[in-house]
């Protein structure tokens, strides 16, 4: 007879886990406060925490895809015409961020942020449906195997 | 009866201690001891260790008859 390896057994695994998602909420939630505190309370440059945005920004992602790809989330099905309205409302939210922090104010130096920001929300769409679709599949084809 | 007490009794009616029974069904004591007073609910593939190190079957230890 074996006991439970490193004494870990599934409700032990489980009060870890829940740990671990609620201390990984509250990592994120101080992390983001802290570069929000950096950049508009104190106005520091951006280049002395950048590292730090960068970690928050692929964790948050990172997390985004996994829950879409592991089927945690059921993303319901979407018309493509209201896709298209959500897109066109993040990229116009998106571009009026960007152009409040940059204090762009000419037409030209808008467009510009218009373009990345609708390109970086595309690039992350088509991933983010990509993984969904991958994970769904494999879901699936568990079931029906 | 309460399903709980059932795996209580049908452990000491095995003659086995928590801690064997926890090592039978590859779990902690603390788990076993906890799943007795009713304050965990063990997964299906728990249940079917316990039940086997305890030569019950499911509807032994773990079925609850709806009241009438």
């Amino acid at each position: 007879m074996k006991g439970p390896g490193f004494g870990m057994d599934e409700r032990t695994r489980s009060i870890v886990q829940r740990v671990c998602a609620v201390l990984y909420v509250l990592s994120m939630a101080a992390l983001w406060i802290d570069l929000v505190v950096r950049e508009f309370v104190l106005g520091l440059p951006v280049s002395g925490y950048d590292d730090i945005a960068m970690i928050f920004t692929a964790n948050v992602l990172l997390f985004i895809g996994a829950v879409l790809y592991y089927g945690v989330v059921i993303v319901p099905r979407i018309r493509p015409v209201k896709l298209a309205a959500i897109y066109g409302v993040m990229v116009l939210l998106g571009t009026a961020f960007a152009a409040v922090k940059h204090g762009s104010t000419s037409v030209y130096a808008i467009l510009g942020h218009l373009r990345i920001v609708a390109a970086i929300l595309g690039i992350m769409a088509a991933a983010y449906a990509l993984l969904a679709y991958v994970g769904h599949r494999k879901i699936e084809r568990r079931i029906t195997s | 009866m309460d399903g709980d007490l059932r795996v209580k009794l049908a452990r000491i009616a095995k003659g086995l201690s928590q801690e064997q029974l926890a090592n039978a069904a590859q779990v902690t004591r603390q788990t076993i001891g906890l799943i007795e007073k009713g304050d965990y609910n063990p997964s299906l593939s728990l249940c079917i260790r316990i039940a086997k190190a305890l030569d019950k079957t499911l509807d032994q230890l773990f079925w609850e008859e709806e009241p009438k």
